[in-house]
This record gives C-alpha cells, sequence and structure tokens, in this order.
C-alpha cells in the first residue's frame, strides 16, 4: 500500500530558512527582470540581445510599397501596375518579412523590387512609383520617377 | 490596506505560492508537445549537417519527451528552456536557422525554465505512475507553484510592453496593422479586409485598449474571467488571421496559469472520476 502525505505535509515554506530566503530573492530578480528587462530597448533604444523586447509584429510590412508603378511610354500612354506585377509576384512570399529580398529602404531599391517591370518595359518608356513604403512610423508618401534609370536594381 | 499587507499577499501569492499542481502538470506536457511542434522538423537528426547538430537534436529530443512523459519532470522541464534558449543564443549569434531568436521561441524557454519552479511532476507524470506501482511513497499532487506565478507576470509584462510599443500614431491610425496586412493579403482572399482604412484604425485602437487591460486584468481576481475570454478570443483570432508560428498557441496554453489550481484539480478530478 502506498503513503500519501497529506499536503501540508510537504513543500510548505519554512519561514526563516535559507531556502525561502532564496526563493524569495530568485523571485524578486526574475520579476525585475520581467517588467523591466524591456525598457531599456524600447523606451531608450539601448537594445541588448539579453533583454527580450516585446514588439511582435513591428516589422511585418516594413519596406513593402503601396501604390502603383506607372509605366509611361513614348506615345504619351500610361500603364498601371501594382507592386505585385511589378515584382511579377502572385503574393508576398510565407516567409519570415525580413527574409524577403526585395524590401525597398531607400529609393534606389525601387529597381530591385520592380526588376522584372524594368526588364519588360519598352527602353523608350519610363517606370514611375506613386504611393508610400512603410516604415515602423507608418506610410511614407513617395513619388519616384525614372525607377529603372536610377540604378542597376542592386541591393548592397 | 497597508503597504506591509500588500506586500505579505503579495509573498503569499508569490514566492511562497503552493496547491495543487495538476495544472502545472498540463503545462508541462503543453508546452514539451509545442516544443516538439515547433523545433522538431528543424533539429530532427534527419536535417542535422554536422555532428554537433546531431547531437543538439537528440538532447532536444531527450529533454523534450522526458519532459512530455514527466520523466525527473522538473529537470527535464528546465533542461529543455536551456535547450531552447541554446538554439535562441545560437541564432542571436547569427547561427541556426531564421526565426530561433523570435519573440515566440523566447516565450516558450522562458515558461519551460519558469515551470521548472513548480512540482510539475506530481501529476500526469511517469514520476508518480512508478512511485504508484512501485508501492513507494507517493508524494501528494501538491506542491510549490512560484514558477506559475512568474508566468503569470511574463504574461502580463508581455501585453504592457507590447501595448507600448502600439502606443504611437502609427499603430492608432491603422497604418501599422494594414501594413501587416498588405505583407500577408495581398493578392490572397482576405485583401478584402485592407478595402477599410477606418476598420483598420478601429481594430487596432481595439487592439491597444485589450492589451493594455490585459496587462493589468489578468492578474486581478475581479476581471480574471473576462480577461481570459477576452485574452483568448484575441489569441485565436491572431492564430487565424496572422503566420505567428507558435505564439498564440503557446499564450493560451499558458492561460492555465491565470487559474485558480484548485480550480483545475477540482475539475479535472471531476471528469477523470464521475
Amino acid at each position: 500500500m502506498t503513503h500519501v502525505p497529506t499536503p501540508g505535509a510537504v513543500s510548505r515554506p519554512q519561514s526563516g530558512n535559507l531556502s525561502m530566503l532564496a526563493r524569495h530573492i530568485a523571485f524578486g530578480l526574475f520579476a525585475v527582470l520581467i517588467y523591466l528587462g524591456p525598457a531599456p530597448g524600447q523606451i531608450f533604444g539601448s537594445h541588448s540581445p539579453w533583454l527580450r523586447e516585446w514588439v511582435m509584429f513591428s516589422g511585418v510590412g516594413v519596406g513593402i510599397p503601396n501604390g502603383r508603378f506607372v509605366v509611361r511610354h513614348e506615345d504619351g500612354a500610361e500603364t498601371m501596375h501594382t507592386p505585385l506585377e511589378a515584382a511579377d509576384i502572385e503574393q508576398y512570399p510565407l516567409i519570415l518579412h525580413y527574409l524577403f529580398e526585395n524590401r525597398i529602404f531607400a529609393t534606389e531599391h525601387f529597381a530591385h523590387f520592380a526588376a522584372p517591370l524594368c526588364a519588360t518595359a519598352p527602353e523608350t518608356s519610363s517606370v514611375r512609383f506613386e504611393g508610400s513604403v512603410g516604415t515602423r512610423q507608418g506610410w511614407q508618401a513617395l513619388k519616384i520617377e525614372n525607377i529603372c534609370a536610377s540604378s542597376e536594381g542592386k541591393k548592397p | 490596506m497597508n503597504a506591509g499587507v500588500m506586500l505579505r499577499d503579495f509573498v503569499a501569492w508569490g514566492p511562497d505560492a503552493t496547491g495543487p499542481t495538476r495544472a502545472v502538470a498540463l503545462m508541462r506536457i503543453g508546452l514539451a508537445t509545442m516544443a516538439i511542434v515547433r523545433f522538431g522538423a528543424e533539429v530532427a537528426p534527419f536535417a542535422a549537417e554536422t555532428f554537433s547538430e546531431l547531437l543538439l537534436g537528440l538532447v532536444f529530443f531527450i529533454f523534450a519527451i522526458a519532459a512530455l512523459l514527466g520523466v525527473r519532470a522538473r529537470l527535464s522541464i528546465g533542461l529543455l528552456g536551456l535547450t531552447i534558449f541554446l538554439l535562441y543564443g545560437m541564432r542571436q549569434a547569427g547561427l541556426g536557422t531564421a526565426g530561433w531568436n523570435h519573440h515566440h521561441v523566447y516565450l516558450l524557454g522562458i515558461s519551460c525554465i519558469f515551470l521548472m519552479f513548480t512540482d510539475c511532476g506530481r501529476s500526469y507524470s511517469f514520476d508518480r505512475w512508478t512511485a504508484i506501482q512501485s508501492g513507494n511513497r507517493v508524494l501528494p499532487e501538491h506542491g510549490i507553484l512560484w514558477g506559475q506565478r512568474l508566468i503569470a507576470l511574463q504574461m502580463s509584462a508581455l501585453y504592457f510592453w507590447t501595448a507600448v510599443d502600439k502606443s504611437d500614431q502609427a499603430f492608432i491610425s491603422g497604418q501599422r496593422l494594414e501594413q501587416i496586412f498588405v505583407w500577408s493579403y495581398s493578392g490572397r482572399t482576405l485583401e478584402i479586409l485592407l478595402a477599410s482604412p477606418m476598420l483598420l484604425a478601429l481594430m487596432s485602437c481595439a487592439v491597444l485598449v485589450v492589451e493594455y487591460f490585459l496587462a493589468y486584468a489578468i492578474l486581478t481576481r475581479r476581471h480574471r474571467a473576462t480577461a481570459i475570454f477576452i485574452g483568448l478570443s484575441m489569441h485565436s483570432t491572431f492564430y487565424l488571421l496572422l503566420p505567428v508560428s507558435t505564439y498564440s498557441a503557446t499564450m493560451m496554453l499558458l492561460y492555465l496559469a491565470l487559474l485558480d489550481p484548485q480550480s483545475v484539480q477540482k475539475f479535472t478530478k471531476r471528469i477523470q472520476e464521475p
């Protein structure tokens, strides 16, 4: 037959003993780390890999254009393309957003994003972007002319 | 209420917490399962390219399975947490697989470590079963729970700081949510959600209010039931609408830490021993 001690007979903290003191100190240190750990990074911008910040999904959509790419042909006619059409993709890939190489952080990155469009647009045409790009501070309105001529579309 | 009484109540609730152990045992089983779901395919032996990776994978599975079954439960869940933090640290150093240093991995690892500070092996465990089978002294399903309280504090802090991160014009206006949706839904069926900027702004404000509310309410007896309902609804919505990996599922599992352990014990007894 098994012996089952009463609940009160086990694990009841013994006042004044060393293990209780250690537990109280550990709990206090953990509590401080839990509540104040994110503060340096999130309030003062002093980031550390050892102090977890809780900024989930805050970077998703950063560097993604929202607007239209316009191809102006030699005869003055214009054709509109969505960002997905310009990048020649059906959707943004279901990968970690920061692994998407075509994100835009500078105007010269537009050429890289819209490289498929630039490759098919007639040499005598010009391509511009009208819209905005995602940043941590919201959408940044932009109008960029001659995207394809701005650079070779290479990202550093 | 004076400061001395408040401190005494806090100590009784926190570092001195004891009680029935079925809730923390269920969390142990859930977290070990979650770890296997999250990392199984990435650290399994078939994916190893070096001997070190093979060793790492074996260590991970040994601790994960031991924690799942409750073999030396407190030790194994703690070692599983440390192994998850090893993966987290490897990615911080530029090694391993992308995503290992994400918030959901940190949450999984720290929860396993905190669970080590509970008697999570006294219920639903191999340890208990072997003690019963061998006729040895069986420890009661009652023990220390201060790790459970740390998990509750971690959840509260997480809600608070993520709300702080959202407390700016860009989020409240709906722009940041729109960016997330543009990335996630462009060219997909749910692209229709992008049609109404007003709806996005309302959704953003709702999320912000709810997260500040949860940061406070999950720790109060008075609002806990409401907070649990709202919190589970929010995480279910996140899980269905965004590619959040194991984050939402882990958070929903951790809501066990907010329940009264006595109530969980009574509930499980009622359904197991009608």
